[in-house]
């Protein structure tokens, strides 16, 4: 591999970045990267790959560690430790050279192409990677502004530390108690992601907690992936613990009696998982990126680069999806790979076709010793400019099974050691 | 300190220079393709995974084991419905990639 050779000569040149603008014509590159989940870690890494060391990389990310969502669902009933979805930057700084700022990124300035840190300083790129995950629109829920919200209601949607403590309040609940999970209108962050999470949690239930329910109350018509198989699933082995509600869009909460407030009905539980509605993350907001409904915002998907602002590329869950894309990790991380590719190709004046083809798979637990997988390749379609599922490929599992549970983990182990290590 | 800083930058150039990278090395269409590969088949190949590793395995054997995927010749949970999205050249220019790679 090339990669060995290119880290003996890898060199980092700073002079020319921190808060100091473009002096000489001739100085290499300098894409900076905000936020280093599964997009914008594998996007700085494959800069340094695929530019061989002649692009430099800042990644700004304000957590010390990376805790990966897909997976976390694991913790919450105790199957793994926190400490198994997370992943380190080291190897990202030390193997491939991308300068690492544990900082808080917090204003765009594409005028002048900087970025603003917490700290006030400055930061000039040449290219913009913003890949900020969601924001969790929490003004939409009427009564979330109470002191107590959010020591109450967990929604362990983005932050790794939160599956923990909704692990604890699981883990505290009383016999007979009920959990309640609300699922906002799709597009949202990881669609199989809160029907896994209910299997989990209802099988946990029924092991170790007699008596208590799980309540999903769904803002959608129905389960919006893998439908038959999830209903099967639960009919087959939940069916007194896992209750479905489709059609129940949250309204509101009552913090201090623990009680939700849907358009028809109220209903009381003692854990309050709440999955907010959500938009694409604040500082792409912020900077007038999301073009499509204040919401999302739409790239160009050979480059992945801003229909609004040039020199600003946007990955990941914020992007407003191609047809029967998936906002998950896993497509995330394509994206971010994409991205550099293309951005190597347009800084390095490197002619090539961009052709891209990428496959997903999304795992999902539906109990300890049972998992299935939604998987689909998506190609660029040159007439109607934009990725596209292929026809005849992807598909669903025939049904949850004991051979997929070591498939799940190997993704894992695979996907993490190809951003992070 | 104009002069410094002319000095500073020339200094930056002189190592940049001699970081030994042509400006035109072309990037790899092939590498670029087979990374999607990578989030599943690991290229650590010291790593014990129900998913293989590519890393120099035959072209041959590669290309063989996608088309009987993608025709329905072979089994198996993942394989039969991403094989399915891969032209055979695409399959080809895969196979190729990985068997050039050597295992580190």
């Amino acid at each position: 591999m090339k990669r060995r050779h290119f880290l003996k000569h890898a060199l980092f040149t700073s002079t020319a970045m921190l808060g100091v603008p473009a002096v000489d014509a001739k100085r290499r590159p300098h894409v900076v990267v905000i936020g280093g989940g599964f997009g914008g870690a594998m996007a700085a890494k494959y800069l340094r790959i695929y530019s061989q060391g002649q692009i430099d990389v800042t990644l700004i990310e304000q957590h010390k560690a990376f805790v990966s969502c897909p997976m976390s669902n694991l913790v919450l009933v105790g199957l793994k430790p926190l400490s198994y979805c997370t992943q380190q930057y080291d190897q990202l700084a030390r193997r491939w050279g991308v300068r690492i700022l544990n900082q808080h990124a917090i204003k765009i300035q594409a005028a002048s192409s900087r970025v603003t840190l917490a700290d006030t300083s400055e930061i000039s790129y040449d290219r913009l990677i913003v890949s900020p995950g969601v924001d969790l629109q929490w003004n939409l829920i009427e009564g979330m502004d109470h002191p107590d919200a959010h020591d109450v209601v967990i929604d362990a949607w983005q932050n790794g530390a939160d599956s923990a403590r909704l692990r604890d309040q699981i883990q505290a609940l009383r016999p007979g108690g009920v959990v309640a999970i609300c699922i906002p209108l799709a597009p949202y962050r990881c669609p199989s992601a809160p029907y896994e999470r209910a299997s989990l949690i209802a099988w946990y239930l029924q092991k170790y907690k007699p008596g208590a329910t799980v309540h999903v109350y769904d803002a959608n018509q129905e389960i919006t992936t893998e439908k038959k198989l999830y209903q099967r699933f639960w009919q087959q082995h939940y069916k007194d613990v896992l209750f479905y509600h489709p059609q129940n869009a949250l309204m509101g909460v009552d913090i201090e009696q623990k009680k939700m407030h849907f358009e028809f009905e109220d209903a009381v539980a003692d854990v309050l998982n709440i999955i907010p509605p959500m938009r694409a993350g604040r500082i792409a907001i912020d900077a007038g990126l999301a073009t499509a409904n204040g919401k999302w915002c739409e790239v160009d998907f050979l480059n992945f680069e801003s229909v609004a602002t040039k020199n600003i590329h946007i990955l990941g869950d914020s992007i407003q999806i191609a047809p029967l894309m998936p906002k998950s990790g896993h497509m995330a991380a394509q994206h971010g790979r994409t991205c550099a590719y293309a951005i190597c190709h347009n800084l390095l004046n490197m002619k090539a076709a961009i052709a891209p083809v990428y496959a997903n798979t999304c795992f999902s637990f539906v109990a300890q010793t049972h998992a299935m997988h939604v998987a689909s390749v998506h190609h660029y379609s040159e007439a109607n400019k934009t990725m596209e599922p292929v026809k005849g490929a992807g598909g669903v599992s025939a049904a949850p099974s004991r051979d997929e549970v070591p498939l799940a983990f190997a993704w894992a182990d695979a996907i993490w050691a190809d951003i992070f290590r | 300190m104009r002069q410094w800083q002319k000095l500073g930058i020339s200094l930056t150039f002189f190592f940049q220079i001699n970081t030994g990278w042509s400006q035109s090395t072309p990037i790899d269409s092939a590498q670029f393709l087979a990374g999607a590969c990578i989030s599943c088949h690991a290229l650590d190949k010291m790593q014990t995974s129900v998913i293989p590793s590519l890393v120099g395995m035959p072209a041959a054997s590669i290309l063989s084991d996608m088309l009987d995927y993608a025709n329905d010749q072979r089994d198996g949970l993942l394989m039969p419905q991403i094989a399915k999205g891969y032209t055979r050249e695409q399959m080809e220019m895969i196979a190729n990639y990985f068997s050039s790679l050597d295992a580190f």
